[in-house]
């Protein structure tokens, strides 16, 4: 029912921007418009929605069918390894006249995580360190729904912009332990903008997002269930509350804000700053919303960007840094009976670091029927986590280079051939680790083989393929197929296949 | 009219980001902060403190399973600067006091459980009490979780409790009690009157049939007493042969069991149905000269009140047991479900901790499991010493494996 639900919004999103793809332009044209590398190049840009007027020259509207295998050996115990992912995927944008934009997009997504372990919570990357968490875990098959908008409109020097979304996400496993987890994902952006001197605009936005997760544990068999965890991060957790505690529930708002510059009309440089500042609590509702632990992450970031013309060349360059920092804080409890705890302290104990300074450029050529674009870069990153008590630390320094490659070759019956090969090698400049270890064999094996994992170096390249062409008289449509392959020099390597089918208009 | 307007928006825009970045960690809750804690270390009754000759203090933090270990220095106090948390407290120790004006040294102890911590300063007096000595027969080990079926269904049967003489005489368990608490270790309750620390409150009595010299027990040497003492291997083969126990539980229709070769130990009080999670504290009891069951169950009926609480009202309730005077007790040991567990149902004079198999409730991990007591080493005449400090978080290895399952 829940599919069909999510079908006619998807439909529902087609129809409405049908009559907008009815447009004379190309269909070359517009897809190698929008698959344009300076797009990329200048992303940072479009953090607010108000500059949405400029994002793209056509309106383009496409749905996607994707099928993604991906046999992964070498990750983090908590995020698992093996996934098979099926996705439907629509997305438009549509200038409604040369002051006024509207824009979507609706995804959803199918598909199982092999052997996860150590995390029975969803949107690991969001609420870690504080998983609940139990030495068996397994297969996690989740659903995911994504829809988004978004209007911008300009008014006089003025622009202004909002945008929405919404993403919900079901994980759910069929055997003992059940974990089923719903998490949802609610935000809005609003920006303004303002044209100064008809040569550079400044822009400001906005955001705001409410984070939900429901997290609820069963088990059928009748001989019993395994230890659960309130994780607290390097391998720590609360010892008090281990044991059955069936149900976690995570309440969070993010909010951010950041400014940009940029030339007006061609785009020729920009400059973004800006802040996020995540803050989530863990509740447990098996003892009236006891909260156990709450967490607080502020993002700041900046971007730069200068790009040349020289003939039929475009050269740029983009400087990039991101600086985070997530505090986990604890509660402390008393037990006043088996189902009744008092907090009676609270400690910060948990802190992750994360520095990162990108330098990428981009190189494009075109000729009659070919563009040609590099985008090098080169990246250094500093990761740090600490436990206070019982003290452990990592320490993580790497440094990472590759490039992005495109040729995109239209032929004369106007169809588009996309060929694109990304490569990248990390190396690590540093770590350095202690660890205090616990009285469970299983948590010090599993922070010993994800450390491994982090520090691995490894070089991983992807190819890709892409062919846009007309069916006659009926719709215009695309293949596309992509393979990536991750090598690792002590490690068993990572690698996925993806097929897509879709049409734009 | 419309530029002032987002003008304005503008403006509101930025605040509100500004805002939204700033600190909203205003708690006065810092928690890097330690409490400086000084235990006083009070008289046992009835008698006063000459000399403390040794003490130490165990302090488990139960949030983060931290252990401190703190010696006494003098001034019968110990003092030390210790993190906000929730405590178990073990004490151990060996006083010098007067009995009948002639000094004597003793050992005493003490548990405390859940014991909070916090503020910038703090005083916690510690009560200590004398602890009982055996060097008789102690319970060496209870096997009560029960084992999986090939099948994977649970099988209860084939509990058993070991029996052994640590003494270096022959021993007679003839007439001998043994008894199961009334009080649950995960159900704390505020019992009135509390006659803890005088005697035991006992649930289910069992004793060992025998007219004084029936069932001897040699130095070193075990029996086992079974729940059911037949070979449960016919019924599920991951489980044991139990047809050499010596004594078994009977209750009526349930242990009708046809050439049982075990004694069958005879229900004086309620009846023993021993819990598969272990929260039931057990016990050896040894009647003086003179007293009877008979007269047991009649003189020493213990009435009690308490207020249950339940979904968070409290009901008044009445209830009875079965008291069993501490100085009885040969041997005792409280069982518990670690992350459940809440106090001892014993006097810290006759078992000072706790042991345990099961982790949660419903604890998977538990089946083929028992709580065994730690060996000392072996005495002159080559039998194992086992050690017994009445301290069952000391003295047991909890959820090993039975010393029967030899298969």
């Amino acid at each position: 029912m829940k599919h069909f639900h999510f079908g006619l919004c998807l439909l529902s999103l087609l129809s409405t921007v049908w009559g907008y793809g009815q447009q004379s332009d190309s269909l070359a044209i517009k897809v190698k418009e929008n698959q344009d590398v300076i797009h990329h190049f200048e992303e940072p840009i479009y953090v607010n929605p108000s500059h949405y007027l400029d994002y793209r020259k056509y309106s383009l509207t496409s749905f996607e069918i994707a099928k993604q295998n991906s046999k992964n050996e070498t990750t983090l115990a908590q995020e698992g390894k093996n996934r098979d992912d099926l996705s439907f995927q629509a997305n438009a944008y549509h200038k409604l006249d040369k002051h006024s934009a509207v824009w979507g997009s609706a995804t959803y997504q199918q598909g199982k995580r092999r052997d996860v372990m150590w995390n029975e919570s969803a949107d690991y990357h969001l609420i870690f360190p504080y998983v609940v968490a139990d030495s068996v875990g397994g297969d996690i098959k989740y659903e995911d729904y994504h829809i988004a908008g978004g209007y911008a409109q300009r008014l006089g020097k003025y622009n202004i912009g909002i945008s929405g979304f919404y993403k919900a996400k079901m994980e759910y496993r069929n055997i003992d332990p059940r974990p089923k987890n719903l998490s949802a994902r609610l935000g809005g952006n609003i920006g303004v903008s303002r044209v100064f001197k008809e040569f550079f605009t400044i822009g400001v936005n906005t955001s705001i997002e409410k984070y939900t997760q429901k997290h609820k544990m069963d088990f059928y068999s009748p001989t019993g269930f395994p230890v659960i965890y309130e994780m607290s991060g390097m391998g720590n957790f609360n010892n008090l509350l281990k044991g059955k505690r069936r149900e976690a529930y995570y309440d969070g708002w993010r909010y951010g804000t950041s400014l940009q510059v940029y030339d007006t009309y061609q785009k020729k440089w920009f400059a973004t700053v800006g802040m996020n500042i995540f803050s989530f609590e863990k509740l447990l509702p098996d003892f009236y919303d006891l909260q156990v632990s709450k967490v607080k992450e502020v993002e700041h970031f900046f971007s730069v960007g200068k790009l040349f013309d020289v003939q039929a060349t475009q050269l740029g360059v983009r400087l990039d840094g991101n600086m985070k920092t997530r505090k986990g804080t604890e509660n402390l409890f008393v037990n006043v009976s088996a189902t009744n705890y008092l907090k009676i302290g609270q400690e910060e104990q948990y802190k992750y670091e994360n520095k990162s300074l990108r330098l990428s450029g981009v190189f494009k050529y075109g000729t009659l029927n070919s563009v040609y674009s590099i985008l090098p870069y080169i990246g250094i990153t500093q990761e740090v986590e600490r436990y206070k008590k019982p003290y452990s630390k990592t320490d993580i320094q790497y440094t990472y280079m590759g490039a992005d490659l495109q040729w995109m070759y239209t032929f004369k019956d106007r169809s588009l051939l996309t060929v694109a090969s990304n490569w990248k090698v990390r190396q690590t400049a540093k770590e350095k680790a202690t660890f205090n270890y616990g009285n469970s064999n299983a948590i010090n094996q599993m922070l010993l083989d994800n450390y491994a994992v982090q520090i691995a170096e490894y070089w991983e390249g992807s190819f890709k393929v892409r062919y846009d062409f007309a069916l006659p008289k009926v719709i215009d449509v695309f293949v596309g197929g992509e393979y990536y392959f991750q090598n690792y020099k002590q490690f068993q390597n990572n690698s996925s296949v993806m097929m897509s089918l879709g049409i734009t208009f | 009219m419309i530029k002032r307007l987002l003008q304005s928006l503008c403006l509101l825009l930025v605040v509100l980001g500004f805002n939204a970045c700033s600190s909203d960690d205003n708690s006065n809750m810092t928690g890097d902060e330690q409490t400086f804690v000084t235990f006083w270390i009070n008289d046992p009754q009835d008698a006063k403190i000459e000399e403390i000759k040794q003490m130490t203090i165990y302090l488990t933090e139960l949030n983060s399973n931290k252990k401190t270990e703190l010696v006494y220095e003098g001034d019968k106090k110990i003092q030390k600067a210790l993190p906000t948390g929730t405590y178990d407290i073990t004490v151990e120790g060996v006083i010098t006091h007067k009995v009948n004006g002639v000094v004597e040294e003793s050992k005493v102890g003490n548990f405390i459980k859940g014991v909070v911590i916090s503020g910038r300063e703090m005083t916690k007096a510690i009560d200590i009490v004398f602890k009982t000595s055996s060097t008789g027969f102690v319970i060496e080990e209870v096997f009560f979780a029960g084992t999986k079926t090939p099948q994977g269904l649970q099988y209860t049967d084939d509990q058993y409790f070991k029996i052994t003489n640590n003494s270096d005489e022959v021993l007679y368990l003839d007439g001998m009690l043994f008894v199961q608490s009334k009080f649950m270790t995960n159900d704390k309750q505020d019992y009135t009157p509390n006659i803890m620390s005088e005697a035991l409150s006992a649930g289910a009595i069992l004793q060992f049939p025998g007219k004084g010299k029936d069932h001897p027990v040699e130095p070193g040497k075990s029996v086992i007493f079974a729940e059911n003492a037949i070979n449960h291997r016919e019924f599920n083969s991951n489980s044991i042969d139990l047809t050499n126990a010596e004594f078994q539980n009977f209750r009526d229709g349930v242990h009708d069991v046809v050439g049982l070769k075990a004694a069958k130990m005879i229900t004086i009080h309620d009846e023993l149905v021993v819990n598969i999670q272990g929260s039931y504290a057990y016990a050896l009891v040894k009647m003086p000269e003179g007293m009877t069951t008979e007269k047991l169950v009649v003189d020493n009926i213990y009435d009690y009140e308490y207020e249950m609480i339940f979904g968070g009202e409290a009901y008044p309730s009445v209830d009875s047991a079965i008291k069993i005077p501490n100085s009885w007790i040969v041997d005792a040991v409280n069982l518990g479900i670690a992350d459940e567990y809440m106090w001892n149902v014993t006097s810290p004079s006759v078992d000072m901790g706790y042991t345990y198999i099961t982790q949660h409730v419903g604890d998977e991990g538990r089946y083929g499991k028992a709580v065994r007591r730690h060996v000392l080493g072996k005495n002159a005449a080559g039998n194992n010493v086992l050690k017994d400090t009445n301290n069952s978080t000391v003295d047991f290895a909890p959820a090993v494996r039975p010393s029967l399952f030899k298969y």
